[in-house]
């Protein structure tokens, strides 16, 4: 059977990265743990994402509420402004802003550092010296974005309501209290869930992503380049079907209301 | 010039036989045949892309070769376990072409990451005196605070040198080590080869082509053209070769 070459080379591309994903949770369990390291990953990816997503989230909490103010306003529904923004920021909006910001500056980062160390023989080096490179480097950075991401997602909800808090008082006026009152009506666990949820997810695939990348990066400063940048690309669109995958799956089993 | 050793009648730290590896259709080493006996600096001596890198890394097991034998003091490092073939990796250093110090760590713990291995323990002031002598081998033993990217091109390769020796391996496997050094610098280098020779009685294959470094460090010498073992003798049997394959190299 003749298959052309770009389907070939998808094709090839999502077996070597299941394969890659495949070893991870085969070494995940396999003795040593590089716990000391997954901890300093953990600061590097968690702290220093830090900033970043708290701007990204209060500028999407505060642009949501003005956007949607006038619509609700010509429905008379200016009370349900908190519920709304609240409702799409939790479920939606922060977790997928949070793991894009963070495909761009994880993804790369991961996809650059591995790779350089690739063409630079550091794994190589690594492997020599007896510490097995693939628990040490990717093991460790894929469960710090694993566990990272549902955090830096919480904190961007939160900063996201209160940007939007803001936001609401730019032409109207409302109390901190109620703001937050309503905005917790419409909000329950089972919104929180599949949200959080899929954080999990999304760091997982922007770990992997960035670690395959840069470990197969190609010899020379143009192939780290090119790692890094394969690796937002792949890492920003894993994101997007993952949370089309989630979407579905809630509302197939009746959790969006 | 070194006045060379003859060491053949010495114990075999490296045994090659038939040795086969090809990328696609590009056959980089056929049939190779070589053999590193104990207290000897071997440099292997070819072109670019002739497959010499490729050879060090079929030794360590980081390349794994179609066909052939590759024992290493006496152990055969073809299939076997991750755990075994650490234990053998244990007793061979491999300063790397690029030097290969981690970027992100300094000079001390740079040093001190092969002693992460399994089943060894030692304390700070052990791990101390190591690191100091290390550095001392390589005269830089203020650099211990700093980050690779803060040193010179020579300083780095000393450093990853002095990484090399910090588990005092029997064999050492230098792949290039001169290249992309000036001559003073190269020479430099080339000196602390021998000097690590003296000082420790490792073995050592030097992959090389350049030519000066070979004159300071060889004990013996093998050509490897189209990815076998073309000629072998010591410096001046191959300077004075009249084959002109030979002759290019010593030009």
């Amino acid at each position: 059977m003749i298959i052309s070459k770009p389907i070939k080379d998808f094709l090839e591309e999502a077996g070597a990265l299941s394969i890659f994903t495949g070893r991870f949770f085969r070494e995940l369990f396999r003795p040593r743990f590089e716990f000391n390291e997954m901890l300093r990953q953990c600061y590097f990816i968690g702290v220093k994402s830090l900033p970043l997503v708290l701007a990204t989230a209060f500028i999407m909490g505060m642009v949501l509420t003005i956007q949607s103010r006038p619509t609700l306003v010509s429905f008379g529904a200016e009370s349900r402004l908190p519920q709304m923004v609240a409702v799409s920021l939790v479920r939606e909006i922060a977790p997928v802003i949070t793991a894009l910001i963070c495909a761009g500056k994880i993804g790369s980062g991961i996809g650059a550092e591995l790779g350089s160390m690739k063409v630079t023989e550091q794994i190589d080096a690594m492997e020599v010296s007896g510490t097995n490179p693939y628990k040490y480097l990717v093991v460790t950075r894929v469960l710090a974005t694993t566990l990272m991401l549902p955090l830096l997602a919480l904190v961007g909800d939160a900063i996201g309501i209160w940007a939007s808090f803001l936001g609401a008082n730019i032409k109207g006026d409302v109390s901190w209290d109620l703001y937050l009152l309503k905005s917790f009506d419409y909000l329950f666990f089972i919104d929180i869930f599949p949200a959080v949820l899929k954080t999990f997810l999304f760091g997982f695939a922007i770990g992997i992503v960035g670690c395959y990348k840069g470990m197969t990066s190609q010899k020379g400063t143009e192939g780290v380049g090119r790692s890094a940048n394969s690796a937002v690309v792949l890492a920003s669109l894993m994101v997007f079907v993952i949370d089309l995958l989630v979407v579905q799956m809630s509302d197939l089993y009746g959790i969006i209301k | 010039m070194k006045a060379a050793r003859y060491y053949a009648h010495s114990e075999i730290a490296i045994e090659i036989k038939d040795l086969n590896k090809s990328f696609g259709n590009q056959h980089v080493l056929i049939n190779l045949n070589l053999n590193l006996y104990k207290g000897e600096n071997l440099a292997v001596l070819g072109k670019s892309g002739s497959g010499k890198s490729v050879l060090l890394k079929c030794i360590v097991g980081l390349v794994s070769p179609e066909s052939g034998i590759v024992k290493v003091l006496g152990k055969d490092v073809l299939g076997l376990a991750q755990f075994e073939m650490d234990k053998i990796r244990m007793k061979i250093g491999f300063l790397f072409q690029s030097n290969a110090l981690y970027d992100s760590m300094t000079v001390r713990e740079n040093l001190e990451f092969p002693l992460r291995r399994h089943g060894l323990k030692y304390n700070k002031k052990e791990v101390d005196d190591m690191v100091f002598e290390s550095l001392s081998n390589v005269s830089l033993p203020e650099t211990a605070g700093k980050m690779p990217a803060e040193l010179s091109g020579g300083m780095k390769k000393r450093i990853a040198l002095a990484r090399t020796l910090m588990m005092k391996p029997d064999i050492i496997l230098y792949d290039e080590p001169t290249t992309g050094l000036d001559p003073i610098t190269s020479r430099e280098i080339s000196n602390l080869i021998l000097s690590v020779q003296e000082k420790y009685h490792s073995s050592a294959i030097i992959i090389t082509h350049d030519i000066n470094c070979v004159k300071i460090v060889a004990d013996r010498i093998i050509m490897l053209i189209d990815g076998y073992a073309y000629a072998e003798g010591s410096y001046s049997e191959l300077a004075n070769s009249d084959d002109p394959k030979i002759k290019s190299f010593f030009e």
